[in-house]
């Protein structure tokens, strides 16, 4: 066995360890399998990328034949490409602190071994995804990643909301799941493969049809939206916050919720011959990312704010692939992975000090009891603001010159861009002024525990704050590129895969500056009204609630999304099932097929016996009447 | 042991068992013979290649009828062999401590139950098939009457009458394809090999395919035949509930691809579109009369129903993946909806009548917990469990089918109804997830407790786990040793063309004119001259 499938199987151990015997084992050793097999993962990745950054080919392997039928021939193989080798990185890497962390954060948990065993199952699930060489392979993951997430999502499972939650994301998520698969059929149908790498060489030479084409990047698209929490299925995402935050963390902010963006970089040869379907991939991401942002700003959940931003985020990467920019898209993935963990890592520092409130309306003041949590949460919003020289503003700018100057792109579309970073500035300042500024609104009970994480918490906050910071100058923007002449290794390592960045012009290269600096003035602006209206003037924040009033009404309730589908989808399929088939369907079924013939033999027997008089010259008659019968008989018949 | 008493074993063994029931030990016993079952099949289910046939049992029985006793494994009952010889052990295992085990009646009735199985399963020969697909009802009916539970005699009745009824036409089919043999090789013969060389017209194959499909639709069942299916499975005793589901469901599946395919190629080609849409039609209304059941037992039947229609839109499917999913799920749904029918027993047996109102089970009964969410997950079709390969193959095959149908210009229909049946994915996970959120999940109740896995329960649940993680994770061996029989099933009728990446294409109804049925020419002649030979 390579070290490329042992990647995969190490956290699968993992979790059979800890699931089967983790209950039985003492605590340091669950801690140790937990920590010690993606760790291990990772040095493997990290391993395998050297050799690949160093110039080595895409290492794949087969692991064995899982179907091999006349007209359809699956492997069970694992590829490690570049792009591949990027999202390992970020899954083992992050995944890995992540566990650290959670070692901190559960530790008073009574399911400790059950956790740790979903967590590490979720990693294999990931892997999985990410290291699949096939679309049939990367839906096992796809699928897994979907029932991990359910099982972390309502890990505390004696609270009914929180099940309740962990199936609507389910159930989601299958509704764009049946988008991948169909796909994939459609895909087979044509191309007569389900590998990545054929897929896109046969598309490269042979598109079907337009509609075909469009059909197809459109199936795909929805299964993304799904896993991706996109508009229109982005509903699950704010509810999934109901598990633990490291949870949120991993899977739904650094790396399952990105999937979506991977699956479209994956098959970027069919996405690239499908115009159509861009555009929505394009004006859907642009939308996910201006709503996204908006419900962000009427929250009061601090993690149900980031959750909302995560979506804006991935709106962002949604766009950069829409745009053709690929490579990009991944670009803003791999910081977002860092900067967003870590805010979510620091959101749960604050909810472990404050014994698990997540109102902001009760935080506040925290800067005092907490610095260095502050301090990597502030490092950590400043990228996701873009505030130069965070890594977020290399990721978010990229994409912002693409929406202005890719083909695809326009300046409507990049001010859509520029409006919702400028709204990410104000939601995510505004949330640190609630949280860490102002007067304490914590009960008096909560506010003597309020303390700093323990080392391996905040090693984890400390790891990734450095890295938000410092992520952004490997993939610098091609204006700084030509002006310091620095290289990009980021793109260069992605291009065999994801081709180069989309280079305009010299002249149009010019306006990439201005361009810059009013997205920067966008955030700066951002934060200065968060700053204003939560911490110099705090009344006028309700007085805009109060001034917006409908608008209000309607953000703060997700735009009824929920609702509507709750009247459209969930209720009538309930009424279908309850009052039409269970009420009358059945029951007219069960009166047709079961009580009506034995009414019928009932009353059959009742007439035979009837017959049965018992007089002679009745039973004579029967006679002479079945001879005659027989007589008619032969005579027309012979 | 030669290979031709391996195979007449399994059948005799439990007949053997039947008469040895007086002793002391009858349970032990019962298992014993049981256990047996399961090696030979076991060791047959390994020794089949899917290419070399095993040496078959063929003794005569009446031979004036040329109805023989003849058993022998081929690829499309070699899952089913080991699916029935599996399930009868962990079945009694789980009801040992149960009431009814005690009891030397219901020990003979599984056992019958087993033979009859076994035996409709194994029979080449059209009568002897006959014979024993008849003869399990009566083991059946017996179990549910007298284990069963208020509503026995109810349900019991309607069981054995309605799926009888389904037969009456079948026999007359079976006795109309024994006129044929005669009148085209002046002899009587039942045997299959011969049956399936017949020319029949297209009036008898019409009636034959009809009479088939009704008995089987009846038994699988199908919608809107399935007012028995909530009746029975409610009432039945769990171990009885769990074999029905489990093993007996799949008889109709089975006949369906053992009679109708190879003996009416070309009516199933020509009507297989409609029997996709009756078959997603059942798929959906099991899935939705699921969502809002609160009866457990109920919610699982009703699923049932919903899966068994995959099944039958993978035979109707005529494609090679889709019928190597079909022959899957019956191995898959058979392993998983036996499972669950006795975790709920097990529940049934803890708590009496408040098992329907048991929650928090992952609280209370935590291993009991886990095994009831892998069978769930297998019923939700998640990958690397079985529920998922053969869905997966199902809904892969029959699309392909039906888009190059829908490409040749033959009608959207078939397409619509696969996307349908796509939807079914859906609805299905929305369903059990409700199941699991309701008896798994939810506020700890005090005071309720329930006692967790024995270590002979959680034994009897391992092979059943490890089936469906082998099927989910590498079916490439299990598909290898039907390869054959699919093929043959794809290469039955003249009208299967083949063509594209999808596979086959288009049945032509035109190159087959229907004539009206039990028109006198159609027995001798018709227009099947071109098939089989």
């Amino acid at each position: 066995m390579t070290r490329l499938a042992l990647i995969p199987l190490l956290p699968l151990a993992g979790f059979l360890v800890n699931g089967l015997v983790g209950s039985r084992l003492p605590r340091w050793v669950v801690a140790l399998v937990a920590c010690g097999l993606p760790a291990a993962s990772f040095a493997l990745t990290a391993g395998l990328f050297r050799e690949l950054a160093a110039g080595g080919t895409p290492v794949t392997e087969t692991l064995f034949t899982w179907a091999a039928l006349a007209d359809f021939r699956v492997d069970a193989a694992l590829c490690f490409d570049q792009v591949a080798a990027v999202m390992c990185l970020v899954v083992t890497g992050v995944g890995s602190l992540i566990h650290l962390y959670s070692v901190g954060y559960m530790a008073h948990d009574k399911s400790f071994a059950r956790y740790f065993a979903y967590l590490t199952l979720f990693l294999f699930f990931m892997l999985l995804l990410v290291l699949g060489k096939n679309l049939l392979m990367t839906f096992a993951g796809w699928e897994g990643v979907g029932i991990a997430s359910y099982l972390l999502i309502g890990f505390w499972f004696e609270d009914g909301e929180k099940n309740a939650a962990a199936m609507k994301a389910f159930i989601v998520n299958r509704v764009g799941d049946t988008g991948f698969i169909l796909a994939a059929f459609l895909i087979w149908f044509f191309a007569g493969t389900l590998d990545f790498r054929g897929i896109n060489a046969f598309f490269a030479v042979a598109q079907p049809s337009a509609a075909v084409m469009n059909t197809i990047a459109l199936l795909l698209l929805l299964g993304a939206c799904g896993k991706s929490a996109q508009i229109p299925l982005h509903v699950w995402l704010p509810d999934a916050m109901a598990g633990p935050t490291p949870v949120s963390a991993l899977i739904h902010a650094a790396t399952m919720v990105t999937a979506g963006v991977y699956l479209l970089s994956r098959l970027n040869g069919v996405f690239l011959h499908a115009p159509a379907a861009m555009t929505v991939v394009v004006w859907g991401g642009a939308l996910t990312a201006f709503l996204g942002a908006t419900m962000g700003l009427v929250q009061f959940n601090l993690k149900k704010v980031l959750a909302y931003s995560t979506m804006s985020q991935i709106g962002f990467m949604f766009m950069a692939c829409g745009l053709g920019a690929f490579q990009v898209a991944f670009f803003h993935l791999f910081t977002h992975a860092f900067f967003k963990a870590c805010l979510f890592l620091g959101a749960g520092a604050v909810i472990h000090a404050l014994h698990g409130e997540e109102d902001m309306r009760r935080m506040g003041g925290l800067a005092k009891g907490m610095p260095f949590t502050f301090l990597t949460f502030l490092f950590a919003s400043l990228a996701l603001c873009g505030v130069p020289p965070f890594a977020g503003f290399f990721s978010k700018d990229e994409i912002l010159w693409s929406a202005w100057s890719a083909a695809g792109g326009s300046p409507a579309l990049w001010l859509v861009g520029s409006v919702t970073s400028g709204m990410t500035a104000f939601y995510m300042f505004r949330a640190i002024f609630l949280t860490f500024f102002g007067p304490c609104n914590a009960p008096e009970k909560a506010r003597e525990g309020i303390h700093e994480p323990p080392p391996s918490m905040a090693v984890v906050l400390g790891i990734l704050a450095f890295c938000s910071l410092a992520a952004g100058f490997i993939g610098l923007p091609g204006f700084w590129r030509k002006a310091l002449g620095f290289p990009a290794p980021f793109y260069d390592f992605l291009a065999p895969v994801l081709g180069h960045p989309p280079e305009a012009g010299g002249a149009v290269h010019q306006a990439e500056l201005p361009l810059m600096a009013i997205a920067v003035l966008a955030a700066a602006l951002g934060i200065f009204l968060a700053w204003f209206c939560y911490s110099r003037r705090p009344h006028w924040a309700g007085k805009l609630r109060e001034r917006a009033g409908v608008a209000h009404g309607v953000v703060s309730r997700g735009y009824f999304f929920d609702a509507v589908y709750r009247r459209v989808v969930v209720r009538p399929a309930d009424w279908l099932s309850e009052a039409v088939l269970a009420r009358r369907v059945e029951t007219a079924l069960d009166a047709g097929t079961l009580a009506k013939p034995v009414d019928g033999v009932n009353a059959a027997a009742r007439l035979f016996s009837r017959l049965q008089t018992g007089s002679v010259q009745g039973y004579l008659f029967y006679v002479l009447l079945g001879l005659a019968l027989i007589l008619c008989w032969g005579v027309t018949h012979v | 042991m030669s290979d031709s008493q391996a195979v007449r074993f399994p059948r005799a063994l439990p007949a053997v068992g039947t008469l040895a029931l007086a002793g002391s030990l009858p349970r032990i016993l019962t298992m014993l013979v049981m256990a047996a079952v399961l090696v030979l099949s076991a060791w047959l289910f390994r020794a089949y290649d899917g290419a070399t046939p095993l040496p078959a049992v063929n003794l005569p029985w009446i031979e004036s009828l040329g109805v023989n006793l003849h058993l022998a494994v081929d690829g499309l009952n070699v899952y089913l062999l080991l699916l029935t010889a599996l399930l009868f052990p962990v079945v009694l295992a789980c009801a040992w401590r149960s009431a009814e085990a005690r009891s030397g009646l219901y020990l003979s009735l599984l056992l019958l139950l087993e033979a009859g199985l076994l035996g409709t399963f194994l029979s080449q020969n059209l009568m002897l098939f006959f014979v024993f697909w008849e003869a399990v009802l009566i083991p059946m009916f017996i179990l549910i009457l007298v284990f069963g539970g208020g509503e026995a005699r109810r349900a019991a009745t309607a069981f054995f009458l309605y799926t009888l009824a389904g037969s009456v036409l079948l026999l007359a089919a079976v006795i109309l394809l024994g006129v044929e043999s005669w009148r085209q090789t002046g002899s009587w013969s039942f045997e299959f090999a011969l049956l399936s060389r017949l020319h029949l017209g297209w009036g008898t194959e019409l009636f034959v395919f009809a009479a088939v499909v009704l008995a089987c639709a009846i038994k699988c069942p199908l919608f809107p035949f399935h007012s028995w299916l909530p009746l029975a499975y409610g009432e039945a005793p769990a171990s009885g509930t769990a074999l029905m589901a489990g093993a007996l469901s799949k008889m109709g599946a089975f006949g369906l691809m053992k009679l109708a395919l190879p003996l009416c190629p070309n009516v199933s080609v020509v009507l297989a579109p409609y029997l996709v849409l009756w078959a997603v039609g059942s798929i959906l209304y099991g899935a939705v009369a699921a969502l809002r059941q609160d009866d457990f037992r109920k919610l699982v039947a009703y699923s049932s129903l919903s899966h068994m229609g995959y099944i039958v839109l993978g035979l109707f499917s005529l494609q090679e993946a889709a019928l190597h999913g079909a022959l899957l799920q019956m191995l898959s749904h058979g392993v998983a909806v036996a499972g669950l029918f006795l975790v709920l027993g097990l529940l049934e047996e803890r708590l009496g009548g408040s098992s329907r109102e048991l929650t928090a089970l992952a609280t209370h009964g935590p291993r009991l917990a886990v095994v009831l969410m892998l069978f769930i997950l297998t019923s939700v079709a998640l990958p690397l469990t079985s529920g998922f390969t053969s869905e997966f193959l199902i809904l892969f095959g029959a699309f392909q089918k039906a888009l190059a149908a829908w490409r040749a210009g033959s009608g959207a229909l078939a397409l619509v109804a696969v996307l349908l049946a796509t939807s079914g994915m859906v609805l299905g996970a929305g369903y059990l997830l409700r199941f699991a959120r309701a008896i798994l999940f939810g506020p700890a109740r005090s005071g309720s407790r329930v006692r967790d896995l024995k270590p002979r329960e959680a034994l009897a649940f391992v092979p059943l786990l490890l089936l469906i993680v082998w099927i989910g994770v590498f079916p490439a061996p299990f598909m290898a040793k039907a390869q054959s029989a699919v093929t043959q099933l794809t290469q039955v009728s003249p009208l299967f063309v083949k063509g594209g990446p999808g596979g086959i294409s288009v049945p032509q109804p035109e190159s087959n004119p229907p004539k009206s049925p039990f028109v006198k020419g159609g027995l001798s002649s018709g227009n099947g001259g071109a098939d089989g030979r």
